[in-house]
């Protein structure tokens, strides 16, 4: 009898502590935290595009392009520009990136993708 | 001794049954929170999307029409009709990030009149191409963009009329030209059917047209000839506006008239 007891006990703790490790809340919380970071850099790519225009990124050259994107960039964001599939070679990835995105423009003459990443503080 | 080690038992039945709760209480919150973020990022990429995607069929217009212009002379005497006969459309579709899209537009050329009351739907980012252009060309454009994103549950769809321009000249083109075409009639009408005469007249009056036109921005060229013993002289004048910036570069558009003395 007392056996069983002590069987059913610990099958319970055992089945109550395998549910909390199921049913953790971290995995939605960064989750919230990514799609907030994917947020933040599609208003920064937003932000850049409306800065620049696209008649700018229509006609400007490679250099001038990378430049505007470069003077976009900060501690945290980093922006590329890529042109006809040639990006900024002066632009680095950041190592450790919280999010990364991207969005491709079809322009007259000009295929342009602007890629973001956002560096982990 | 038995009685301890049920208690002890039902207390930790007791914790571990408010742990899994409190668990899943908090898991839930989580999840509404993570929902509402992706919602929240969906729709922040569903406005970035309407807003680049109409930048650029709008920018593909332009192109179209400024390879239109670029092509395609003017006649002095029909320029209101050759804005008119001016149309171009451009449509995209595709996915992005689970968003799938469609993007339509369409834009034509119309009398100043219309375009100066045209609805806002300012495009920013085509800018200095979007909105009206005092004496400029001036185009209606209706775009219309759909999107559905977030496996169904979030979706955009815009409809709207904005002015698009590229700066040629067509009022200062149309007058321009009118005054050219004048002055040389009035000067070869004086020749009497003598070539060397109307040759001098011709020569006398080009300066002053080439000047006048130079100031307006247009490089000017014109001719002449008698036209058989009816003795009319014909004449015709090409004014070219040159390095006209448009959305894919400089490019040039031209203007021709032509005349006869009675």
């Amino acid at each position: 009898m007392q056996f069983i007891d002590i069987a059913v006990a610990s099958g319970y703790a055992a089945l109550c502590l395998s549910l909390i490790v199921v049913i953790s809340p971290v995995a939605p919380r960064e989750a919230a935290v990514e799609a907030a970071a994917q947020t933040r850099l599609d208003s920064a790519i937003s932000a850049y595009v409306e800065h620049v225009g696209l008649p700018f990124l229509t006609t400007s050259s490679e250099g001038a392009v990378c430049d505007s994107a470069s003077e976009a960039s900060n501690a945290t964001l980093v922006l590329d520009v890529v042109l006809q599939g040639v990006g900024c070679g002066s632009v680095a990835e950041p190592a450790s990136a919280l999010a990364s995105t991207s969005l491709g423009l079809d322009l007259p003459g000009r295929t342009v993708v602007i890629e973001a990443w956002l560096a982990r503080q | 001794m038995a009685r301890k080690a049920v208690a002890a038992t039902l207390a930790s039945v007791l914790l571990l049954t408010a742990l899994v709760v409190a668990d899943a209480t908090l898991m839930t919150a989580q999840d509404n929170l993570a929902s509402s973020a992706q919602t929240a990022h969906t729709e922040g990429r569903e406005l970035l999307l309407e807003e680049s995607l109409t930048g650029s069929t709008s920018l593909q217009l332009l192109a179209q029409v400024q390879g239109f212009l670029s092509s395609s002379p003017a006649d002095c005497d029909s320029i209101p009709q050759y804005i008119s006969s001016i149309s171009a459309s451009s449509s995209v579709s595709g996915e992005d990030e689970g968003i799938a899209y469609v993007a339509n537009e369409s834009a034509t050329g119309a009398p100043t009149a219309l375009l100066q009351g045209a609805p806002g739907g300012d495009l920013a980012i085509a800018s200095p191409f979007s909105g009206f252009l005092p004496g400029g060309l001036n185009l209606v454009a209706a775009s219309s963009v759909k999107e559905v994103g977030g496996g169904g549950s979030v979706s955009l769809e815009r409809r709207e009329t904005h002015a698009l321009n590229l700066p040629i000249s067509p009022g200062t083109a149309s007058s321009l030209c009118a005054s050219a075409l004048g002055s040389l009639a009035a000067a070869l009408s004086q020749s009497s059917c003598n070539a060397t005469l109307a040759q001098a007249a011709f020569a006398d009056v080009m300066p002053r047209l080439e000047e006048e036109a130079s100031a307006l921005g247009f490089f000017l060229t014109a001719g002449w000839g008698l036209d058989g013993p009816a003795c009319s002289a014909t004449y015709w004048v090409m004014l070219v506006e040159l390095g006209v910036m448009g959305v894919t570069g400089g490019f040039d558009w031209t203007v021709l008239g032509s005349g006869a003395t009675a």
